[in-house]
């Protein structure tokens, strides 16, 4: 008998019955250890168990959906939250349910043939509605049920058919049988066999003439799962071997930055809505960053003003923000090699190339889908006469190295001409990866024949959603729950 | 990007040709459009921001007809003022409004389709390209009712019938209570002065706010003016510019108006293309395709340039209608765009230069290998917190921290200034999970000292499981210290997220880095944990070197 097996009966003998603590308690097993010796003499029938049925609930395929989609009604609450929405161009199925259960709940009202968000509606944009919440909870983990059972949210659950209340196996009381008091007798008189082979035994040769205790080698057991890097973090490191493998030099820059990096310097005027308060996290300490270089700031106030026709304000430069993307960085960089270059430090003799990944932020509502921070990729390819098909084959060797199909597209962004949207495949459909193109000289300040700058910047999470089957939204890949890392690890 | 919705029937008018849906699709999909939704009756289209000339149904069929090699009409020709198309500009609407742009067109023949799209197009310019009525506003009035000569400045508060009324109300009124006005009300003035645009009976607008009844246009329309008001001339001339070519297509007569700001008379829309000359050498060098002169100046054609041949280089005059072209490199785009990015050949790029990968990364490496080996799994977090998790719950003070000024959302308003909040927190979902529970964590935290941000590298790890004890987080302290190099000294310490007299700080070179010990119990259960925790945080970057500066080799 197992020493953990012998502890459970010695624990049972003077007792007779136990709940599953208290045994804990006394045979100072762990839940582990006792579960396992409790299934072995079960199974002997040397100790009998009493089971309980504990509260856990299951979703339905369409409750699954929901937990993933989000509920009909917060779709709608969503899509009317800028503008009411006509009745008639709400026909599908799902929006009629939608349509039902919002007014149900007081997220909209129907005003002349008009379905428009109400104030509760507003709401729900952020935190989502009670049972939407208890739905995605049920999703991660069957047994809040338990908790959440009387609720509103769970009845209403349980109406609308979503989820389907199930009962799981528990252990409450344990006692020892007659032949469990027998066995424990025999196992006290009769030591002849050996449970672990330990260094007193080899030593001394105590094993001779003993038999050892036969294991139940066949029985189940919970898998030992090796330690690992983050998923995303392994893509990364990927990233960064497929980067430098090309000739790439990693450099990195402030998450926290002047406005001035992340927009003015790369032409973005300040009136362009990437700006709004609704995209972009501005700082309450430090409200702002006061900008050194005078020369830079007035030759940037200068090509706004000549570009945008617009007063170009220092103050609304200096405010502090996190970066939207990592091109603050590779604008620094490219900032610093033309000033190297104008005082003859750097010949561009050769092409210099460099990329930083890091986290860059987007003022988003946190939710199921939804992340504020995320990571992004830039690089840049400094140099002369540098062309629009040196950046569509740099960016389809690097891309093709990590396995990923890129295709180019026009497209507009205010620092570079011709602008690029790159696109991976990603099953039949292609999908926004980020954006590309030659940086325009009101930048460099420099003429593109002297120096032409190829710039991208581009997704991460992306390209981890494409090349892993199991994970489902970029917010999964950030729950780090032991159980989720470990799956993803392995 | 923004996106516009066409009434499919309209713009195959418009286009004049018939043309298989895929085609009409492929065509948009080539000059960067991104078609998001198309059905028999309507299609929706992304456009790039900077141009609005995409926005109407004229716009869009003008640039596939010049795409698609359909047209080859460049060139607008308007019809000079008469003697009352005169807008008077007063002194007023400077400090608010300052600029104004007006067209008049005449012989008009409007379809309902036709109107609403007209609406719809300077409704959609007036919020995307216009900023809400900010930069940008248009008004459409019917000149049946009117009588020029026409007025715009900021007046007093006075009566008008605002569009849809049929009383009088005050500006201030309108400002107030309708909708539109508590909409763009601030953008009307102050100081009890509100811009307007008049003609000689009175009130046409209240800009850029709400029109009046008394000028509303219908189908029925035959003479209309187009009033574009906002803070840049030359935005408020190209606006003009823009529409002048919209009626035109239409086939309306399209008349100047002079507007007279003092004793300065401009004419609107002035219609005028830029010139911008380039030599064919600077379009293949960066697209880095052979393009003849010929092709340049084909391509060119099929966005709607004008182009010819000057000695050794190439002139093209662009659009008037065209916001987005600044200078050459703009036209290299659009020959790139006209020539097709699927079909630029790659061309590898030359140098020798050798790929290198950062310090930090490197010893990130370095210190994530030493802790799987250790059998620590890697979390990743969000850089962003609340002072609940990142202060409260840990049993510290609050402060030092970098904050939002605009956060959507209540847990996240900060920077993190530490690692192990977000470990605590994944270790106490994890009470499901089999023991121990192992976590590390590698990426940056963030604090403000002295009023400037400071960025840091740090580690943190915890290890949970029954009966956890301080010297396993020594042990593995001295384990990384080993295999990484790092000179650890430890020192005890009092920190009140720990148990006191199982707490120690940890210092490199006198210099303290970072903190190690058994979490104190109230701090578990503020996350959750319901087994004994050890942890374990340091700041690496006063170990690191930083080298960013341009170099060659």
């Amino acid at each position: 008998m197992h020493k953990h097996e012998l502890s459970v009966l010695l624990s049972l003998k003077e007792a007779r019955k136990l709940s599953f603590g208290e045994l804990l308690e006394r045979s100072g097993l762990s839940a582990d250890e006792a579960r396992w010796a409790l299934s072995n003499l079960s199974e002997a029938k040397l100790v009998e168990t009493e089971s309980v049925k504990a509260d856990s609930a299951s979703l339905t395929d369409e409750g699954k959906r929901y937990a993933k989609e989000g509920l009909p009604e917060e779709l709608l609450a969503e899509r009317i939250a800028r503008k009411p929405v006509a009745l008639r161009e709400l026909s599908g199925k799902e929006e009629q349910i939608g349509i039902i259960w919002a007014k149900k709940k007081g997220l909209a009202v129907i005003d002349n043939g008009l379905l428009t968000a109400t104030q509760e509606g507003l709401k729900t944009r952020a935190f989502g509605t009670a049972a939407g919440r208890l739905l995605a909870e049920l999703a991660r983990d069957a047994d809040a049920f338990g908790r959440a059972k009387g609720g509103e949210a769970a009845k209403e659950l349980l109406e609308r058919g979503l989820i389907e209340a199930s009962g799981k196996e528990e252990t409450r009381s344990i006692s020892i049988t007659q032949k469990g008091m027998l066995e424990l007798a025999k196992e006290r008189q009769a030591e002849s066999y050996i449970d672990s082979l330990d260094r007193n035994a080899i030593r001394g040769r105590l094993w001779a003439g003993k038999k050892f205790r036969p294991y139940n080698v066949e029985a189940g057991i919970e898998a030992e799962v090796p330690a690992s890097r983050h998923v995303l973090r392994n893509l990364i490191n990927e990233m960064k071997q497929a980067y430098t493998s090309m000739g790439f030099r990693e450099i990195s820059g402030p998450v926290i930055e002047p406005a001035f990096w992340v927009f003015d310097h790369l032409f973005v005027p300040q009136d362009h809505p990437a700006r709004d308060a609704q995209d972009t996290f501005f700082l309450s300490a430090p409200e702002s960053i006061k900008l050194e270089d005078r020369d830079l700031v007035k030759a940037v106030k200068e090509e706004h003003e000549r570009a945008w026709h617009s007063q170009w304000s220092q103050e609304a430069a200096e405010k502090a923000v996190l970066r939207t993307h990592t091109t603050s960085v590779t604008g620094r960089y490219i900032r610093d090699a033309v000033e190297a270059f104008r005082e003859g430090r750097l010949s561009l003799g050769q092409p210099i190339k460099v990329f930083t990944i890091g986290r860059v932020f987007r003022n988003e509502n946190l939710d199921y889908k939804h992340l504020a921070d995320f990571y992004q990729a830039d690089g840049i390819v400094i140099g002369r006469g540098m062309t629009l098909s040196n950046l569509f084959s740099v960016l389809a060797r690097i891309y093709s190295s990590l396995g990923v199909r890129v295709k180019f597209k026009p497209s507009y962004f205010p620092f570079v001409e011709p602008g690029v949207e790159v696109q991976i495949k990603h099953g039949g459909d292609w999908l926004e990866l980020g954006g590309a193109g030659i940086i325009r000289r009101e930048i460099t300040g420099v003429d593109r024949k002297s120096i032409s700058v190829l710039a991208w910047g581009l997704g991460v999470e992306r390209i981890a959603l494409i090349r892993h089957e199991g994970i489902r939204s970029i917010v999964s890949l950030y729950n780090n729950s032991a159980g989720a890392l470990r799956e993803s690890g392995a | 990007m923004p996106v516009s919705r066409y009434d499919k029937k309209y713009l195959l008018e418009r286009l004049g040709f018939s043309i298989a849906d895929r085609e009409l699709v492929r065509n948009m999909e080539s000059m960067g459009l991104s078609v998001e939704e198309t059905n028999e009756k309507e299609m929706a289209v992304e456009f790039p921001a900077n141009r609005p000339d995409l926005i109407g149904t004229v716009g869009m069929a003008r640039a596939l007809r010049h795409f698609m090699r359909r047209t080859r009409k460049f060139d607008y020709r308007l019809k000079a003022p008469g003697s009352t198309d005169v807008i008077n500009v007063g002194r007023h609407a400077a400090g608010v409004r300052p600029f104004i742009a007006a067209l008049i067109a005449r012989e008009m023949r409007l379809s309902e389709v036709q109107l609403r799209d007209i609406i719809n197009m300077t409704e959609k310019l007036s919020d995307t390209f216009g900023r809400h009525r900010s930069k940008i506003a248009l008004g459409l009035h019917d000149l049946r009712n009117a009588k020029a000569p026409f007025f715009y400045d900021a007046y007093e508060d006075e009566y008008y019938v605002p569009l849809g009324r049929s009383k009088q109300m005050k500006y201030s009124e309108v400002v107030a209570m309708e909708e539109k006005g508590v909409q763009y009300g601030r953008l009307a003035g102050g100081h009890g002065r509100y811009v307007a645009l008049k003609d000689t009976l009175g009130t046409m607008s209240l800009i850029p706010v709400l029109n009046s009844d008394r000028t509303r246009v219908s189908a029925s329309t035959q003479e209309m003016l187009v009033d574009i008001t906002g803070t840049s001339r030359e935005v408020v001339g190209k606006v003009a510019d823009l529409l002048a070519a919209d009626f035109s297509d239409m086939g309306f007569e399209v008349g100047q108006v002079s507007v007279r700001y003092g004793r300065k008379d401009e004419v609107t829309p002035a219609m005028q293309s830029s010139t911008i000359e380039m030599q064919l050498e600077q379009v293949q060098r960066e697209i880095g395709v052979k393009i003849g002169f010929n092709n340049a100046i084909l391509l060119s054609n099929k966005m709607g340039y004008m182009a010819s041949l000057v000695g050794k280089r190439i002139r093209f005059k662009s659009p008037a209608y065209r916001l987005d072209i600044i200078n050459d490199q703009d036209i290299v785009e659009d020959i790139a765009v006209a020539y097709g990015y699927d079909y630029i050949q790659l061309a590898d790029i030359v140098s020798s230069q050798q790929g290198e990968l950062e310090q930090a990364t490197k010893r990130h490496e370095q210190l994530g290998a030493a802790l799987v080996g250790l059998g620590f799994d890697e979390e990743m977090g969000s850089y962003l917190t609340n002072p609940e998790t990142n202060f409260a719950a840990m049993r510290i003070r609050e402060g030092g921290a970098i904050t939002i000024q605009n956060p959507k959302s209540s847990s996240a308003t900060m920077l993190r200034t530490w690692l192990l909040p977000s470990l605590l927190k994944d270790a106490g979902a994890s009470m499901h999970d089999r023991m121990p529970i192992k976590l590390f964590e590698l990426d940056m935290a963030f604090a403000l000292e002295g009023g400037r941000p400071v960025e840091e590298q740090h580690l943190a790890a915890i290890a949970c499981y029954p009966q956890a004890n301080f010297n396993y987080i020594k042990a593995v302290l001295e384990g990384i210290s080993k295999k990484t190099g790092i000179g650890t000294d430890v020192r005890a310490c009092k920190h009140s997220s720990f148990i006191e007299g199982r707490c120690a700080e940890i210092s490199v070179g006198g210099k303290p880095i970072g903190t190690m010990g058994e979490v104190h119990p109230e701090v578990l259960s503020n996350f959750g944990i319901e087994e004994a925790t050890l942890a374990l945080e340091l700041n690496l970057s006063p170990l690191e070197r930083k080298e960013a500066k341009p170099r060659e080799r």
